[in-house]
């Protein structure tokens, strides 16, 4: 087994997460300007990061990042005390960045007959765990529409008849495209391992 | 470990990406208009109503086609300025629309203009409405409102345009509020110094 050094490991949950947002929920309901603002401070760059792995443009992410917590502020009566209001937030971020993304009709998806096999278990199993900085470039390489798919399924948890509805597909041409994605994903992976010093 | 988990890692153990800091003035500033100003939830209404007045009178005159007919292109144009969702698009679009056809002597569109100056909070709403207010410049009515939004307004780049355009417009009455700009420590500097140079230029008049 191949060792790579590893990246410095960043949890999400230690740094972006409130330990108790209750009273910032109960503030925001309430409208208040501060308590709004120190929510935006939190969430901003977890929220960006989505954005910008959906989008890819910074510019564009910045827009639906602002949308996203002005809509959320909005909506925010709706919410109960106890959720996870990170959480929320987040799934607002992403579901406005995918909606761009079909308002910009920017990829063309056609459902053509699929003539790929699914990876069998053994063939999806990676025996080592690879570095983070592989799997982006990895990532990166990949159609724009496959990237996308995986990046809705895989990484942001989507399944697949949400990511259908969002961008107004069949969920087949969804599971369809996912499955050549994993292929192709799976392809570059290791093609970049043989290289790898 | 199969490729979905190695996939979700990119989730859990990537670092963030920075937001960038000047956008947190952008956010804080449309966080204030959007969702705390004192006319925000009636502005909607109000605005909406504002613009369907703008662009039924774009619709609905003659003047601005310079003829009789209307050209299908322009048309088609200002049925898309009533279709767009957010007013400020409207606007934008509107600004540009005036700038090819350089009609700006509609009284319909004069008053929804004068509305805008003195109801409508949105920066760059407020903005547009004064860059179109100059081209009827030369009314006294608009003037007045001009030098009344000058002494009343306290967003610094709703002021500044103001400054410049009462400058351009060599409305000399605005000197004694533009030497008050200048003298007051509270305002930003960025319009003291517009201030300061719109009466130096009244000065040399």
């Amino acid at each position: 087994m191949r060792h790579f050094k590893k990246p410095p490991v960043y949890t999400i949950t230690n740094k972006q997460s409130v330990t108790d947002s209750k009273p910032l929920i109960k503030a925001c309901q309430a409208n208040s300007y501060s308590a709004q603002l120190q929510v935006f401070h939190t969430y901003k760059d977890l929220l960006y990061t989505a954005a910008i792995r959906i989008l890819k443009r910074p510019s564009l992410a910045q827009d639906v990042v602002q949308e996203a917590f002005i809509k959320g502020f909005q909506r925010i009566g709706d919410l109960s005390e106890d959720s996870n209001l990170g959480a929320w937030l987040y799934r607002i971020a992403t579901n406005l960045a995918i909606d761009a993304l079909r308002k910009e009709q920017r990829f063309d998806w056609q459902d053509e007959e699929d003539t790929t096999f699914a990876l069998s278990h053994e063939e999806d199993e990676i025996d080592e765990e690879l570095p983070l900085q592989l799997m982006h470039q990895a990532l990166e390489e990949l159609k724009e529409q496959h990237r996308l798919v995986v990046v809705l399924y895989a990484i942001e948890g989507y399944s697949h008849s949400e990511i259908a509805e969002h961008l107004e597909l069949k969920e087949s041409t969804v599971r369809n495209q996912y499955r050549r994605a994993k292929i192709a994903l799976k392809k570059a992976i290791e093609q970049k391992l043989k290289t790898c010093p | 470990m199969s490729l979905e988990k190695q996939l979700e890692r990119l989730k859990t153990e990537s670092p963030l990406n920075t937001w960038p800091s000047e956008q947190d003035t952008v956010f804080a500033k449309r966080l204030k208009d959007e969702l705390h100003t004192a006319r925000s939830k009636s502005r909607s209404l109000w605005w909406y109503a504002a613009a369907a007045v703008l662009v039924i009178g774009l619709l609905s005159s003659p003047f601005w086609f310079g003829g009789s007919d209307v050209d299908p292109a322009k048309q088609q144009m200002l049925e898309q300025i009533a279709a767009m969702e957010y007013p400020s698009e409207q606007l934008e679009a509107i600004a540009a629309y005036r700038a090819k056809n350089d009609n700006t002597a509609d009284a319909n569109f004069k008053e929804v203009l004068l509305s805008l100056l003195h109801e409508q909070t949105q920066t760059n709403v407020k903005i547009e409405a004064i860059s179109a207010l100059q081209g009827f410049g030369h009314e006294q009515e608009v003037r007045d409102a001009l030098l009344l939004a000058l002494q009343k307004e306290s967003e610094a780049l709703v002021q500044i345009k103001l400054i410049k355009t009462l400058a351009e417009l060599k409305e000399t009455r605005a000197t004694d509020p533009l030497e008050q700009i200048v003298a007051d420590r509270n305002q930003e500097a960025a319009v003291r110094n517009t201030a300061s140079l719109a009466v130096a230029a009244f000065n040399n008049q």
